[in-house]
């Protein structure tokens, strides 16, 4: 029975797939056979435009601008030649790279190939009136991503690239084609599905030149969602000028949303460069020594240096070890076991409170303070900061940064962790690296009262708000957090303090940090929040090499928070 | 007692998928890719499964039956939890990628022989477990999502009733709820598997996607007429007109260059290969591995009519190879694993 009925399938579809094969080869076969030797059919594709990314008041960043473009059909072409030396000549190229592009963008005989970018209106028409009977020869329109303000924010923009190869397999179904442009890095890349549109495309007929005589039919392409960021632009080029020159990073939090206002990566770069086509400005970027590219608030692992005093200083407070009162007498070192640890100060500190020392950024407070927390409860408290892991930042690759415990140097060294170690770690030195905006979020929580929160840059997606991490709650003494804040508050506002550069109104807070690296200058740190009651926002400076944190970082967070508060008594 | 070697069904084998060879060399004639060399080594690979195949027997493969259905199943929910930025098709060992759909193509059979053989399909409710096995892998891929790939499991479930005479007044119910799942199923539908659907039913729909592809297939088959255009000369398939041509579309191409007289060659030698099979099919006929066989058999016709008639617009387009022909790995090492099963004819007493 079972072989009777397959044979009966079997017999009845080959049979059907020959007939259907008479029908297409051998009764309409010249029909189909004067179709495929004249393919007058054509696709030409329309992009569906990307959707806009504005700041958070709905200021453009990025959107989409018409230009026009030069093309060819290869397969209508008749003179070679005459073609190239057109072109060449009324856009004042050698023949040669003409033909140098052509090469190298040529996919088929029947697709379009662009050899000129960015043709401005009148000279596209005029081209196209001039030329209307040259075979082969198109003028088409082109939307293009446009970025208005060039590398303004461009590491939280990001940038569009072609997609390659292993992205096209997975994403084909998506309505992705060979050559499509695809988010790179930044939000670009994160909000991707939202932000493409989708494309469409008009089947047309051609004549024997190329020029359609009729459309068949027309897929209107959909344009893509806007995205808000949390930005604010304002606020933004102000941080960017104040960074110009500078490599590092410039952030500014809103304390209690997590709404990044201002981020700033030092250099940054022209996200237009890699839509236009001139190779070798994308090359002399990606080959620059400074690393533009280079995402420096969450991809770079910096040593932290004294900021990390506040860690120790709330996990002692907390676990007891340490009391707000409790001295220790600083000559300018502190001699353990025979070996010197060196305060900052040469000629030493005298008698220091907990409050004392974090005004004056004293090492050897800390070094025995360190001592006492144990760096067990150093390691456990970073932990919760969250130190050694992702902020989770919707921002595609961030670092997590590195925190050392004695575990993992048994491991990595087959040493044990010496009291040594704790005195390095306990002034943020050592094996210990961070990410800039991991010490924005441990400040954030200082300053809200113990929360951890996420850090965002899209705010919503075309009105829609986004779906946000709750923040966790740690369970920290508010005393303890009010003596940390209220040392930090002294940093910038005491006579002797260290980063008094920073004083604006008597109601900024803040930390400093000279974080010693083992070649060149030392990196500045500035980080804290203000005002110091009804606090706002919470920002940190990052200069690498930049010498001592009190000098230059404090000095641009006063600008820079001058700037955001006289804004604001405007408003 | 002898074993004796089907000799011409490993001719046949060969001969197709030499044409393939040619056929991928002619896609992809144009074009840098090298497919050439890496379709010969998939079919070197391809003979070292089925030589394991043929050594370990359909005997075996059916005592490990369990074992290798719940392999394929963790590998079908692994993958579906594989970063990827896409859909969820393969697994990705660098070396080596494959897709797990295949897999339990082979191995549904396997699970469903071992399991219900003994089975007396004389209630409704006997249905049931048997349709189960099918419809958890079947969710698993079209969630991927990979609808060829999910529609392939079904043909083994029909060829196992089919074999074990199940009565089709029992089954009734199960196909009536069969029938009104379909349209619900659609709901879940991915926007361009709804709209290839859709295009089947009228091509002007979608010009761009498959009724473009569509309409190219069928200019690149009909231009070839009677005696076709010649090899490396067609040029729908040349000129890169035709999407997918050394995947899922390579037989418009074959079509284009060797016209009507070569496509009918072709189906006859895939034609003589089936009957072969099924006379090694028949030899088993009341043996556990004769079902087994015969839902190879089927599911590898299934594929073939498919993947032909949908080129031809015959059936919609779903993503799916067609048998020994089309460039890639999976496919080819499934099939030829599965056909290797067939060539140890029955031992003569």
């Amino acid at each position: 029975m079972f072989s009777k009925v397959y044979k009966v399938f079997l017999t009845a579809s080959i049979s059907l797939l020959m007939l259907r094969l008479v029908n297409l080869q051998l009764i309409h076969g010249s029909f189909f056979y004067n179709m495929s030797v004249n393919n007058y059919l054509r696709v030409l594709p329309l992009s569906g435009f990307r959707g806009n990314i504005l700041d958070r008041y709905g200021q453009e960043l990025a959107g989409n601008r018409l230009s026009f473009v030069i093309q060819v059909l290869p397969d209508r072409i008749i003179d070679k030649n005459e073609v190239f030396n057109i072109v060449a000549e009324e856009f004042n190229l050698d023949v040669s790279e003409v033909e140098a592009v052509y090469k190298k963008r040529f996919k088929a005989p029947f697709s379009p190939l662009t050899l000129v970018d960015n043709v401005a209106i009148r000279k596209a028409l005029l081209f196209k009136e001039k030329y209307r009977d040259i075979s082969g020869l198109l003028v088409s329109e082109d939307i293009k991503r446009y970025y208005f303000y060039d590398s303004v924010a461009s590491h939280v923009l990001g940038y569009l690239g072609e997609i390659s190869d292993e992205e096209l397999i997975e994403l084909k179904p998506y309505g992705y084609r060979y050559s499509s442009l695809i988010g790179k890095s930044g939000i670009e890349k994160t909000l991707e599905p939202y932000l493409k549109g989708t494309d469409g495309g008009m089947l047309v007929k051609v004549d024997n030149r190329g020029r359609i005589i009729e459309v068949l039919s027309r897929e209107n392409p959909e344009r893509g969602l806007d995205v808000y960021l949390t930005l604010d632009l304002n606020l933004q080029k102000k941080a960017e000028e104040l960074m110009s020159g500078k490599q590092g990073c410039f952030l500014a939090m809103d304390v209690k949303t997590a709404e990044v206002i201002v981020f700033v990566s030092n250099p940054g770069f022209n996200p237009n460069v890699f839509l236009n086509s001139q190779d070798h400005d994308v090359e002399a970027l990606l080959n620059s020594k400074t690393q533009p590219f280079f995402n420096r608030a969450i991809q770079a692992e910096y040593p932290l240096g004294s900021i990390f005093k506040l860690l120790v200083a709330t996990a002692g407070l907390e676990e007891g070890s340490i009391a707000p009162g409790a001295k220790f007498f600083c000559p300018g070192f502190f001699d353990f076991k025979g070996r010197k640890y060196k305060c900052w100060k040469e000629e030493g500190h005298g008698w220091q409170n907990l409050r004392d020392a974090v005004v004056h950024s004293c090492n050897v407070y800390f070094y025995q303070a360190g001592l006492k927390v144990g760096v067990k409860d150093i390691v456990s408290y970073s932990k919760k900061f969250g130190f050694g892991e992702k902020t989770g930042i919707d921002l595609p690759y961030e670092s997590s940064g590195f925190l050392p415990s004695p575990d993992w140097k048994l491991k990595q060294t087959k040493e044990i962790w010496y009291p040594g170690d704790t005195i390095n770690l306990s002034i943020g030195q050592g094996y210990l690296l961070v990410t800039p905006v991991q010490v924005l979020r441990f400040i954030a929580a200082i300053a809200n009262g113990g929360y951890m929160v996420t850090p965002v840059v899209c705010k919503s997606i075309s009105g829609e708000k986004t779906y946000r991490k709750e923040a966790e709650k740690l369970s920290i003494n508010s005393k303890t957090l009010n003596l940390v804040r209220d040392g930090m508050r002294g940093v910038v506002n005491d006579p002797t303090g260290t980063g008094q550069l920073a004083r604006v109104g008597g109601f900024v807070s803040g930390k400093t940090a000279t974080a010693q690296t083992p070649l060149g200058n030392s990196h500045a740190w500035f980080t804290g929040f203000a005002p110091y009651k009804n606090t706002e926002i919470v920002f940190l400076v990052f200069v690498e090499h930049g010498g001592g944190g009190g000098f230059v970082a404090a000095r641009m967070a006063r600008e820079f928070l001058q700037y955001y508060f006289d804004k604001d008594s405007e408003k | 007692m002898k074993n004796k070697v089907d000799y011409i069904l490993i001719l046949l084998v060969v001969l197709i998928f030499f044409i393939g060879i040619l056929n991928i060399y002619s896609a992809g004639y144009n074009f840098s890719h090298n497919y050439i060399a890496k379709q010969i080594t998939w079919f070197f690979i391809s003979i070292l499964f089925g030589y394991c195949m043929y050594l370990i027997g359909a005997r075996r493969l059916i005592n490990m039956a369990s074992l290798l259905y719940l392999f394929s199943v963790l590998l079908l929910i692994v993958v579906l939890f594989l970063p990827t930025e896409g859909t969820h098709r393969w697994i990705r060992l660098g070396f080596f990628n494959f897709q797990p759909s295949q897999v339990m193509k082979f191995s549904l059979p396997v699970f469903m022989v071992a399991m219900f053989y003994f089975r007396e399909f004389h209630s409704t409710g006997a249905y049931f477990l048997p349709i189960l096995t099918v419809i958890i892998p079947a969710l698993l891929i079209a969630k991927e999502p990979d609808l060829g790939g999910a529609l392939m499991l079904f043909p083994s479930l029909f060829a196992f009733f089919i074999f074990k005479k199940a009565s089709l007044r029992k089954a009734l119910p199960w196909i009536i709820i069969g029938v009104i799942m379909v349209p619900l199923l659609c709901f879940n539908l991915e926007p361009y598997q709804k709209r290839r659907l859709l295009t089947f039913t009228n091509p002007n729909l979608d010009p761009l996607g498959a009724g473009y592809t569509l309409l190219q297939s069928k200019i690149a088959i009909g231009s070839g007429r009677i005696l076709g255009k010649g090899w490396l000369k067609g040029a729908q398939g040349q000129l890169r007109f035709l999407p997918e041509s050394h995947t899922d579309f390579v037989f418009p191409v074959f079509a284009e260059e060797w016209g009507f007289i070569g496509a009918v060659v072709l189906l006859m030698l895939y034609y003589f290969l089936l009957r072969r099979m099924l006379s090694v099919v028949e030899e088993f006929k009341d043996d556990m591995i004769g079902v087994l066989l015969y839902m190879f058999l089927v599911i590898i016709s299934v594929q073939l009519v498919l993947n032909i008639g949908m080129t031809m617009g015959l059936v919609p387009i779903v993503g799916l190879p067609l048998p020994l022909l089309s460039y890639g790995g999976s496919d080819l090492i499934i099939t030829i694993s599965m056909v290797a099963l067939f060539f140890k004819k029955r031992k003569i007493r």
